[in-house]
């Protein structure tokens, strides 16, 4: 190995690890992982009363009213959970190693590995060779458009907050602000009849990550390869919502609720939060054993361990995973083929909502993963592949768009049945959740050993959070 | 004197032994020598083969050969440069011979970089018909 590469190589690296090793650092005002429910339970709140006198000020708000059992709060959790879990485990591209040649005795000659070039986001079987080391990076940006089907960017995701059982009708002063209320609960939003109003919270978020993934393999044996991933993560939150007071209760009271005191037509107002990170994400540990051959292909084991040294509360990793993935390749002729099937175990952990119970990220699933693809040799330089890429997230909970029914009242006498209204809102439920992704791109050998690779990934479902399409580029060199 | 006499006679016979003892060396190195051209030829052909890039070629020296194999490998190679020395003789037969050599061999890729490799290998040599060929690689 050429020893001006060596030393470019030791500097690239260390600087890269150098950085990745510093801790993450963050701008906006919370934890990225608390953002979205300090967004929709926190900050949705109507003005302190300049006078004395009942505030509805953290009436909609479960985190301000202090009401974990709000069951906003799971709605929020679960689409929290699922942005978290996707962001946090979201496929790099694999390090092949491009191409090597190796002598081979039985044949008294040098002989490639494989014709192609290898692919994009699946395993082919193929190892390095005996102290062979390859090197390289891949840098991918991913911008996602909708959750689970529903468009994250036009504010057509709503939330339904509704009023804290505050009160109780009492004999107070009867006279507005305070309606003859005491300030004690009564169990029902039904009475003091304003409890039935509620605040729709229109969602409008975006969300992007960034990540540059520094990787080296190294031949032990002819068999055996080990290697490493070391990933380096920018995650950007841009989140807002447009609160929108639905008077069910009040519209003959438009004073009661609004968000500018004293002014009955302020039923709406916008929300924002904002914030991104960047650090380390988990550090991937790859290992993979050539367990059998056949003319220019083979069966190889892989097990990779993915250590949690990304920062959890900001979406950067945290998960701790082991992954054992079967390969099988050929690769003789122009057209070379590969499947994987893998399982990946998870360690049960998960971070809260500093201040509360609330979980912002949830336990890591359990992944049953499944790649299969070719690539076609269009040239010695040139090799074009495509890839499907599955992953099933074992018990990642779903969420299902429902109609969710509020009953209220209307001042003076009761009636029943109470009034009712439906809002079509998320219910989360249990379930595994299936990704696929398809890819497609090139590899490409401009000079020497190294490889210069650029594909797209594409999701097929739209199911969880689903990116658009997304560049990967990559730089890989065999020493 | 007789005494003196008989050392000088003695000195001579030991002096003159190591010429009695080599006359059948001298003898046999034309074998030796013709074993030697032998596969210095046969790896002559071999290395040609190999660096002329030709599967059927290289059949034809080496018989055992996976053709279909060494085509595909070739098909990666823009060039291949071959030297083969330090050609030893380890043992022989009527028809048969172990060699010794170093293989160096220098890949010029049609994708990848120059790369080079030596080896010393022990291969088996055949009489076959009026022919020599490489019947098989010991390492």
């Amino acid at each position: 190995m050429d020893h001006r590469r060596i030393r470019t190589l030791i500097v690239v690296w260390a600087g890269a690890v150098g950085f990745a090793a510093s801790p993450a650092f963050a701008q906006g005002q919370t934890s990225l992982s608390s953002l979205l429910p300090d967004l929709i339970l926190r900050d949705v709140t109507l003005p302190t009363p300049t006078t004395p006198g009942l505030s509805h000020s953290a009436h909609f708000s479960p985190f301000g009213s202090d009401d974990p059992d709000n069951p906003e709060v799971a709605i929020v959790e679960s689409v929290n959970k699922l942005i978290g879990d996707q962001l946090a485990s979201f496929p790099i591209g694999s390090s092949t190693g491009g191409f090597t040649y190796t002598f081979d005795p039985g044949l008294g000659t040098f002989r490639r590995g494989s014709s192609s070039f290898g692919p994009a986001f699946a395993e082919r079987a193929t190892t390095n060779g005996r102290h062979r080391f390859s090197a390289g990076f891949n840098y991918q940006h991913v911008s996602y458009s909708s959750i689970e089907g529903s468009n994250l960017g036009d504010g057509s995701i709503d939330f339904y907050l509704h009023h804290e059982d505050c009160c109780s009708a009492g004999s107070g002063a009867v006279a507005p602000p305070f309606f003859g209320v005491n300030q004690t609960p009564d169990g029902t939003n039904l009475s003091p009849f304003f409890e039935g109003d509620v605040i729709q919270a229109a969602l409008s978020m975006r969300i992007t990550s960034d990540t540059f993934a520094l990787f080296g393999n190294y031949g032990v044996t002819n068999r055996l390869d080990v290697g490493i991933a070391v990933p380096i993560v920018r995650v950007s939150l841009d989140a807002k919502v447009l609160a929108t007071i639905i008077r069910l209760s009040t519209s003959s009271n438009p004073l009661i609720h609004t968000f500018v005191a004293g002014d009955p037509t302020a039923t709406q107002k916008t929300f924002a939060r904002s914030g991104s990170a960047t650090g380390l994400g988990d550090v991937l540990l790859r290992s993979k054993y050539r367990v059998a051959d056949f003319p220019g292909g083979g069966v190889a084991v892989g097990l990779d361990l993915r250590l949690p040294t990304g920062d959890e509360s900001n979406l950067l990793g945290g998960s701790t995973q082991g992954k054992i993935t079967l390969i099988g390749s050929t690769g003789q002729s122009r057209l070379a083929e590969h499947v994987n099937a893998s399982y990946t175990l998870s360690r049960k952990n998960g971070t809260t909502v500093p201040g509360t119970a609330i979980v912002s990220t949830g336990d890591f699933p359990d992944e049953i993963g499944y790649a299969g693809g070719a690539e076609f040799v269009a040239s010695p330089r040139l090799t074009v592949l495509g890839d499907i890429v599955g992953r099933t997230l074992r018990k990642a909970g779903r969420l299902d768009m429902m109609d969710k029914t509020f009953q209220y009242e209307l001042p003076g006498p009761k009636v029943l049945p109470p009034h009712m209204s439906q809002f079509l809102e998320f219910q989360p439920r249990p379930g595994n959740l299936n990704l696929v992704f398809g890819t497609i791109g090139a590899k490409y050998n401009p000079r020497g050993n190294l490889l210069v690779t650029a594909s797209l990934l594409m999701p097929l479902t739209d199911g969880g959070l689903k990116s658009r399409l997304s560049p990967v580029v990559g730089i890989d060199f065999a020493f | 004197m007789p005494r003196r006499f008989l050392w000088r006679v003695f000195a001579l016979i030991v002096a003159l032994l190591p010429l009695g003892a080599g006359t059948p060396v001298a003898a046999q190195e034309p074998a030796d020598r013709t074993l030697d051209a032998v596969a210095r030829d046969v790896l002559q052909r071999y290395s040609a083969a190999l660096a002329s890039l030709d599967a059927d070629a290289v059949k034809k020296v080496q018989p055992s050969i996976d053709v279909d194999t060494l085509k595909q490998a070739f098909k990666q190679m823009r060039s291949l440069d071959v030297a083969i020395d330090n050609v030893r003789v380890l043992s022989s037969g009527s028809a048969s011979m172990r060699v010794s050599c170093r293989v160096t061999q220098t890949l010029t890729p049609k994708a990848g970089a120059k790369q080079t490799t030596t080896v010393t290998r022990v291969m088996q040599l055949r009489k076959q018909e009026a022919l020599w060929i490489i019947e098989g690689f010991e390492r």
